[in-house]
């Protein structure tokens, strides 16, 4: 029996091997490391393949095409490839020099980046618009395609698992899951999508159809969002400018969303801009760009706010770029009104590049912003004196505390706090015992730019004014040996200093905790008739400071009145 | 009156805040022995 479709299948599968070998090996790279690193001791080992290969998904599908495309010549491509690779692995080698925030955006703007790259680098510098549409569309449909096609299948496989488990009594991990989503997320998806690459690019810019649901899709389901959203936008507007208050850091995703969809509006309608039935488009196209305007201003100048007030971080950098860039954007097309799409991924991708390392890259720019904000606040106090931090004893205000606090919390949670240890001739390791200059997760982080601040002589600020204190925690170990209780009329154990109440026998004992002076009052029928004070156990605990007190006896805390 | 009560507390777990130069209990787990004298507080 012949099975003519699976025959095509197994041949699609096996040209998209030839065609994109490095996608293909990329995607079993990164399902691997999925599946190895899920529920592995090693996870962070393999988080890092993972970013890594998935990197390569979308570059290597860029460099072949562009290859396929521009060059007859074997050797040049093979470099290309070559160059990807050693690119990918300078990735991977530096990833664990990262912090986590920051390694995560990273990833994300290269990906970005790289996406983009395979959108427009197939047809850099050749003359085929109708082509380069053509082909994004193609890819775009195939996209939408492998996504439903895994989704089934995924969703199918995962039933079935379900069945062996509960039917047949074959026992399924959880992670099995997982495992099998990472497969055909990465494998088959990625193997599906390539294989429906049109294998003629040079072909495209000849073709002429146009599937009309784009159109409709544009036209009554994008258009009208874009005109909700504008409308807001405006709304909001006209709001600040009568109540005058600055805009809220909200309006970045309303303007960031607005600005998505119409230029996909855009771009999906891109062909029908020459016919005569479809002058809509032009007016669409020239009204979006000029409504845009007013909302590019206010996220400009609510951007600035932020920036003027804290500094510059990674976000508000990365935010600006793409408000200038949307500025730019607006500005070329609504002067020129130029029909070449082609330079909004060309340009976008530039930008997702050159932010990405150097200088004058989101993260050097972000990281010297703040050291001098740092510098600033500190030298203000008199903490920094030519260059060496020393602590104060005068009064440092509350709002320029917790200022200090925020720019340490954030040094030492992005970037570690290297670039300030020269203010503290290079000893700061041995002032942070927590996590010298290194970085720190959260929650450490915070723990981290404490200590600093208060070998500085200062007190630390938490956001908005909130005070900040030492949290110690001070614990025995239980006991095995019998407690005796001879002379004792009762017992009664608590769980937390709280107000309580309890009855022994007739009458009513209230336990009440005074914490202003650190004493438990105890009184029965409400007359007071013991103060416990915890005063000497807390001073012992915090000379301690540890978490695990070794002793193996509980702390006897007697009071007799 | 110094006979009409004793207590002895066992403290298991003891958190507590340090703001400056002051310390406050946060929370703290333990058992409580009482001994009231028959006539105290009532």
């Amino acid at each position: 029996m012949r099975l003519p479709s699976l025959q095509i299948a197994l041949e699609g599968a096996r040209s998209a091997v030839a065609r994109f070998p490095l996608v293909i090996a990329s995607a079993l790279l990164a399902a691997l490391a999925a599946i190895l690193g899920i529920d592995s001791d090693d996870g962070r080992m393999w988080a890092r393949w993972f970013v890594s290969a998935s990197l390569g998904l979308p570059l290597f599908f860029a460099l072949a095409l562009f290859a396929e495309r521009r060059t007859r010549r074997v050797a040049v491509g093979a470099w290309a490839r070559l160059l990807g690779i050693l690119g990918l692995g300078v990735f991977f080698f530096a990833w664990p020099r990262w912090s986590d925030p920051i390694a995560l955006t990273r990833y994300f703007q290269l990906s970005i980046g790289f996406h983009l790259l395979a959108a427009f680098l197939p047809y850099a510098g050749l003359d085929e618009d109708n082509g380069f549409w053509q082909y994004n569309r193609a890819l775009f449909l195939r996209f939408l395609t492998a996504g439903i096609y895994s989704a089934v299948l995924f969703v199918g496989l995962a039933i079935a698992l379900a069945a062996l488990d509960n039917l047949l009594g074959v026992s399924v991990e959880e992670e099995s899951y997982f495992r099998l989503f990472a497969l055909i997320g990465l494998v088959f998806n990625t193997w599906f999508f390539t294989a429906g690459v049109p294998k003629d690019l040079g072909a495209l810019q000849r073709v002429t159809d146009y599937p009309r649901g784009l159109r409709v899709f544009a036209q009554f389901v994008l258009v009208p969002l874009v005109v909700v959203y504008l409308t807001i936008v405006t709304a909001y507007i006209v709001r600040i400018l009568v109540t005058r208050v600055w805009p809220s850091g909200w309006i970045g995703y309303l303007v960031s969303a607005l600005a998505a969809l119409g230029i996909l509006a855009l771009l999906l309608v891109h062909p029908e801009r020459e016919r005569s039935d479809q002058r809509w488009i032009e007016v669409y196209a020239r009204w979006f760009y000029v409504g845009l305007f007013p909302s590019i201003v206010m996220l400009l100048l609510a951007i600035w706010k932020r920036i003027d007030q804290y500094g510059v971080t990674e976000h508000r950098y990365l935010l600006t770029v793409l408000a200038l860039w949307l500025a730019g954007i607006a500005f070329f097309y609504s002067l020129t009104r130029s029909r070449n799409i082609r330079i909004i991924p060309t340009t976008l991708a530039l930008l997702a590049f050159l932010t990405f390392a150097g200088p004058w890259s989101a993260y050097a720019v972000s990281r010297a912003s703040q050291r001098e904000r740092l510098e600033g606040l500190l030298a203000r106090a008199g903490v920094l004196v030519d260059g060496t931090a020393r602590a104060t004893t005068a009064a440092v205000p509350a709002e320029d505390r917790e200022q200090m606090t925020a720019v340490l919390r954030y040094l030492v949670e992005k970037h570690g706090t290297g670039s300030i240890d020269p203010w503290f001739e290079g000893r700061l390791a041995e002032i942070d015992t927590i996590g010298g200059t290194g970085t720190s997760e959260r929650g450490e982080a915070r723990e981290r730019a404490h200590l600093i601040m208060r070998h500085l002589g200062m007190e630390p600020v938490g956001p908005d004014g909130a005070r900040i204190g030492e949290f110690v925690t001070y614990q025995a170990q239980p006991q095995k040996e019998l407690r005796p209780i001879r002379g004792f009329g009762f017992a009664l154990t608590f769980a937390d200093l709280q107000t309580d109440r309890f009855t022994a026998g007739a009458d009513t004992i209230d336990l009440r905790m005074d914490e202003s002076q650190n004493l438990l009052r105890i009184s029965r029928n409400g007359v007071q008739l013991l103060e416990v004070s915890f005063a000497d156990l807390l001073e012992r605990a915090a000379a301690a400071r540890i978490l695990a007190y070794p002793a193996s006896r509980p702390t006897p805390c007697a009071s007799r009145r | 009156m110094s006979e009409s009560a004793a207590a002895t507390i066992y403290v298991t777990a003891i958190s507590l805040r340090r703001f400056g130069d002051r310390l406050v209990t946060e929370s703290a787990r333990g058992d409580v022995y009482l001994r009231l004298a028959p006539e105290a507080g009532r």
